[in-house]
């Protein structure tokens, strides 16, 4: 059984649940499940671009790793880089069996907007992030990654590297090429009169 | 929001425009309540014993088999052509890894490869 501290938070490290999942414990597992579902559904969810899938991608990750755990390295990577790692070849499978285009319903775009905004610069804020997640959905994985993990997630370049097996550095400069090649790709689609610079201000 | 400086390039401006179109876009999204609890139970009863997981790690035949047979495909290519064959082959075979492998200067992700 795990211990927990009064005001609810783990006391034991993710260290220390790995250790104790690898032996069987499946309350440990369990522990490890609900501290990373969360992420591993948002990244997959982005991935695949319906909740279905996702649901149905996240659960097989989690078996894959309940299955594994006891192959899991310490090597100083975190064990989200792990998850992450399973996700992405889960994800890298389920595109290469579908290769039909699949859309994310305009219901399904969570964003944030202010109560005082006019509808039809709703309206067009929200057309213009469909197009932007299109053109998300068309970029490499690993870029596609990269935005996911610094938007969704809020990671830091660093940690980034860290799941991703790359530099900091390196992160720094695909993510300046991604916004690169988003931005012409962006306008490339709204044609010279696109929403940036402009629209979105 | 980024600040506007003067002297901001328009280039720039487009950059930041798109981060803040990025940010609104890319937002957490939770699972269903219902799926979460549904996975975590299934998970439970699905876990394996420690003696069934401890079996599953135990290392493959397949890596000594695999090596084993490079060997003696080896061994028998060696006798057969001589050593300058060989050692041409082996050269090769090194160069054309080399020039089509990944780069090796970054560090890696962790591996789902059974440890050996």
């Amino acid at each position: 059984m795990l211990n927990t501290s009064a005001n609810g938070q783990n006391e034991l490290s993710d260290r220390e649940v790995l250790s104790l999942a690898s032996a069987g414990d499946a309350e440990a597992f369990g522990e490890l499940y609900l501290r990373y579902v969360d992420r591993i559904y948002n990244y997959v969810y982005y991935r695949t671009g319906n909740h279905h899938d996702a649901e149905d991608l996240t659960a097989r990750v989690f078996f894959r790793a309940m299955r594994h755990i006891r192959n899991y390295q310490d090597r100083g990577v975190p064990f989200s880089a792990w998850l992450y790692r399973i996700a992405h070849n889960l994800v890298a499978n389920w595109h290469r069996d579908n290769s039909r285009r699949q859309e994310i319903p305009l219901d399904d775009i969570s964003y944030r907007q202010s109560e005082r905004q006019l509808p039809e610069t709703t309206l067009l804020r929200t057309e213009e992030q469909a197009e932007l997640l299109q053109i998300i959905r068309d970029l490499p994985p690993e870029r596609q990654q990269l935005l996911i993990l610094k938007f969704v997630e809020h990671y830091s370049n660093a940690e980034i590297g860290t799941i991703m097996g790359r530099t900091e550095g390196a992160i720094k400069s695909l993510y300046h090429r991604t916004l690169l090649s988003l931005r012409n790709k962006f306008i490339g689609q709204q044609g010279p009169k696109g929403p940036l610079p402009g629209r979105l201000s | 929001m980024k600040i506007k400086f003067p002297w901001t390039k328009p280039a720039d401006e487009d950059l930041a425009q798109l981060e803040d179109l990025l940010s609104i876009t890319l937002t957490p999204i939770a699972p269903r309540p219902d799926f979460t609890t549904d996975l975590q139970d299934r998970l439970k009863t699905n876990m394996p014993a420690p003696a069934a997981l401890a079996a599953e790690t135990r290392p493959s035949g397949q890596y000594w088999t695999f090596w084993g047979l490079m060997a003696v495909v080896g061994s028998l290519l060696l006798v057969l052509t001589g050593f300058r064959f060989y050692a041409a082959l082996l050269g090769a075979l090194g160069i054309i890894s080399g020039f089509s492998g990944r780069p090796t200067k970054n560090k890696r992700a962790a591996s789902l490869k059974p440890a050996a």
